[in-house]
């Protein structure tokens, strides 16, 4: 993974040092809070519904032990002894007070991490795909990319004050793990004629109150010119995205309003103005960069060893975890091990600062010290040996963290909701518990298969429900919780699809049951058990799961 | 009122004024640059306005004028100009800074001196990090 | 009539606090309830001069058993329902 230089160092202490000071500017009044806010934002710092929220950057999911160490020695020094994996592969603290925060940065510095534009009207932090450099099917490993876009976009000075908040999200395999058309910038790694790396882009992408699927607006950009071609859009976009209403500010609403064709016209315009004074992309340092990507030693090895075929007979348990958990490695004899943050009515997502230690323990056993954080909520390991999947499992299963659902029903992700956000209109939580409880059968959820769900306490759908084959969406009812249900989205970049309204809202148990209804209409209607839910949903349409959910009632 | 100046020799100064500085042109964030092209050409001072800190429009107002409009003259950020944001301003070409009422110069001089390094290419001449690295690397 | 308290965030920490007095409380049961114009009197004078004391001050209906009345603040004085072993909704 990427380890930091003299430079990558010095820019981090000294942001730490400036927090310090705006933080003791806002005690003793000179800052006042509508000049402090934006400032604590850009350094990942909320004030949620109970307390500050720290949301801590994991570039693009990539984590070490080292660091997971650290998180769990903040979890327990300044917060409550827990912490929140989130749907950008980041991880929030729900308790550290404000003049704690400066020392949780320095801490923090020591091993290389920051909070730096996890929040703001800023570019934040870079997403991709967990399974990068460990895929089969990759063009390109997306990580020195994603570190290149990181720096690149710590503390532009152009786009630190933009109209609204902005995301970026990249991924090099076949399949697009990344979701990279539900971002403000979507990319993708490519090969161009010649052969050469460039990417094919995306812009205006995105969730919220106004879901748009990203629209393509270059088939190739070559690589050396990511930089300047970035920079035209978000100038573009910068000086002509709308600031009078934060609802209409993000890029996907001037792509709408300026219209396709136009928006092209006028980011390529900018390019052709600004290519030359923009931040070059030196060859060197991108070998500089993708270097620090090599794979780790790894021994030579043959898939399917002796000892993991035995304990996968001898074990049921195990099998079915080989089953969902399991990645299928490039490097043979190698496996991607998912660490479900999914346990059976369980908060997805959360992890104790105990269990943080000992994934940080499993980590340096069997993955070389390497984690990854999944847009799912979940972690991954992604190093390890077939032949020790046995061990590892029964590890993992002592701290609750081998839950055989990655995929399936149960491995919900699911915003904090109403009980931790001051934006949220219901609770995400409890719903999504006692989702989880009502499958809490495994076997059952096998045999249902692939399928995502995801729940947002609020419009902004910070759980992701308008891309889950379900999706649940709480709003306020007249002081009520309520939640509507939402059939047909998927995140990825072949088959992207924004999820259809089923029709009337439930209350929070009858929100329970639907789910149990649509799921039994997809399992009465399937050609067989390898056609998925979203497969069924796009033969049989939303028709035979309204009649499902509303006629009977 | 507090005007912050970095000097061609990259000194910051501070002096107190009893009225604005004037400018041969104020520009607002939704300025067309092509329609004043011809009095850039000529004009030895610039304004340009920040109606309110969080309106970012300036920055790549700054960045055009400096980068495709070869602007050359003193550029002086005016309006909600807050001492954190004009080590940003600084970068996309301004060079002077109407602090706004009641923000301290000496924090101004701070914001400007704190970051040695930066990672992008911009208008004001710095070298990212990225040309350092080849040249400690080639030394 | 409808009563209410007065509520804000402590600047230093973030934690939710009450008005009582002069001062204030984590404590929803020690919390002072006022008229609701009197409640608006004290939000209006707490913004003017205790911006470096609490942000986001604001008042709370509630009702007989002093709960407030809608859900949100409810979660809010009394902490995430999820969580039972560090928040305080078994003193609901």
């Amino acid at each position: 993974m990427y380890r930091y230089d003299e430079f990558d160092a010095a820019i981090v202490r000294t942001r730490v040092e400036e927090f310090r000071d705006q933080v003791e500017r806002r005690v003793s009044g000179e800052l006042t809070e509508e000049q402090f806010r934006p400032l604590r934002l850009m350094n990942g710092v909320y004030l949620q519904l109970h307390a500050y929220m720290l949301r801590v950057a994991v570039p693009y999911g990539e984590l070490s032990s080292t660091q997971m160490r650290k998180l769990a020695h903040i979890a327990r020094t300044y917060d409550k002894g827990y912490g929140h994996f989130t749907t950008r592969q980041n991880i929030q603290f729900n308790w550290p007070t404000l003049v704690d925060i400066p020392k949780i940065l320095d801490e923090l510095a020591e091993v290389e991490m920051h909070a730096i534009q996890t929040s703001g009207n800023c570019i934040r932090n870079v997403t991709s795909d967990p399974y990068a450099g460990v895929a089969g099917d990759e063009v390109d490993d997306p990580r020195p990319w994603a570190e290149i876009l990181r720096q690149w976009s710590t503390f532009h000075p152009e786009f630190t004050y933009l109209p609204r908040k902005f995301k970026i999200a990249i991924s090099g395999g076949a399949e697009d793990r990344a979701a990279v058309r539900f971002h403000d910038i979507g990319l993708r790694v490519v090969r161009g004629e010649g052969g050469d790396i460039g990417f094919r882009v995306w812009v205006g992408g995105g969730m919220g109150r106004t879901p748009r699927v990203g629209r393509e607006v270059r088939s190739f950009v070559p690589a050396a010119d990511l930089m300047s071609y970035l920079e035209a859009i978000l100038r573009v976009y910068n000086l002509y995205g709308r600031r009078d209403n934060k609802y209409k500010a993000r890029i996907k609403i001037l792509v709408d309003e300026l219209g396709l064709a136009r928006f092209i016209d006028e980011v390529e315009a900018e390019w052709q103005k600004s290519r030359a004074s923009a931040t070059p992309l030196p060859e060197e340092e991108i070998a500089r960069i993708r270097a620090y990507f090599a794979p780790p030693p790894l021994a030579s090895l043959q898939d399917n060893p002796a000892e993991l075929a035995a304990a996968r007979k001898a074990d049921p348990a195990f099998d079915l975890w080989i089953k969902t958990n399991v990645f299928s490695h490039k490097v043979p004899g190698y496996a991607a091990v998912t660490v479900s943050l999914k346990p059976i009515g369980g908060i997805p997502g959360d992890v104790t600062a105990d269990q943080m230690d000992m994934i940080a323990d499993l980590a340096d056993r069997f993955s070389q010290g390497q984690l990854r954080a999944t847009k799912e909520q979940n972690l991954v390991l992604p190093y390890v040996r077939q032949d020790q999947l046995a061990a590892l499992w029964r590890a993992l299963d002592m701290q609750n963290l081998a839950t055989a659902n990655r995929g399936l029903v149960s491995d919900m992700i699911a915003c904090p909701g109403l009980d931790y956000c001051a934006l949220a209109n219901a609770r995400s939580i409890p719903i999504a518990q006692e989702i989880s409880n009502r499958f809490a059968d495994l076997r059952r959820q096998h045999d249902i298969g692939s399928l995502s769900l995801n729940i947002s306490g609020c419009i902004n759908a910070c759980g992701h429900h308008h891309v889950g084959n379900i999706g649940i969406l709480g709003v306020d009812k007249r002081g009520e919780e309520a939640y509507q249900l939402v059939l047909g989205g998927d995140a990825g970049e072949g088959d992207a699809a924004i999820g259809q309204i089923t029709g009337p809202g439930f209350s929070a148990e009858g929100i329970v049951d639907a789910t149990e209804k649509a799921v039994a209409v997809y399992l009465a209607n399937r050609r067989d058990a390898d056609e998925s839910f979203i497969e069924t949903y796009r033969r049989i349409g939303m028709a035979p799961f309204k009649e499902a959910l509303y006629d009977a009632r | 009122m507090t005007l912050v100046e970095i000097t061609q020799d990259g000194k910051v100064l501070t002096t107190e004024l009893s009225a604005a500085p004037e400018a041969d042109l104020e520009l607002g964030p939704d300025a067309d640059l092509d329609a004043v092209a011809e009095s850039l050409a000529s004009a030895k001072q610039v304004a340009v306005r920040f109606p309110a800190f969080s309106d970012g429009r300036g920055y790549s107002i700054a960045r055009r004028l400096r980068n495709q409009y070869g602007y050359r003259g003193r550029l002086l950020a005016v309006g909600d100009v807050l001492v954190d944001q004009v080590h940003l301003m600084a970068r996309v070409g301004f060079d002077a800074f109407l602090l706004k009422e009641g923000q301290k110069p000496e924090k101004a001089a701070q914001s400007l001196a704190r970051y040695q390094s930066v990672y992008q290419a911009s208008a004001d001449g710095q070298r990212p990090v990225w040309e350092l690295r080849r040249r400690n690397k080639a030394a | 009539m409808t009563t209410q308290i007065v509520t804000a965030n402590r600047l230093h920490d973030g934690l939710v606090v009450f008005r009582v007095g002069e001062s204030w409380t984590q404590s929803l049961s020690e919390a002072q309830t006022y008229t609701p114009e009197e409640a608006a009197a004290l939000v209006a004078r707490i913004e003017a001069e205790e911006k470096t004391q609490v942000v986001g001050v604001y008042a709370v209906e509630i009702d007989d058993a002093k709960v407030p009345t809608k859900g949100r603040e409810r979660i809010r004085a009394l902490g995430p329902t999820v969580r039972p072993d560090i928040s305080k909704q078994v003193e609901a």
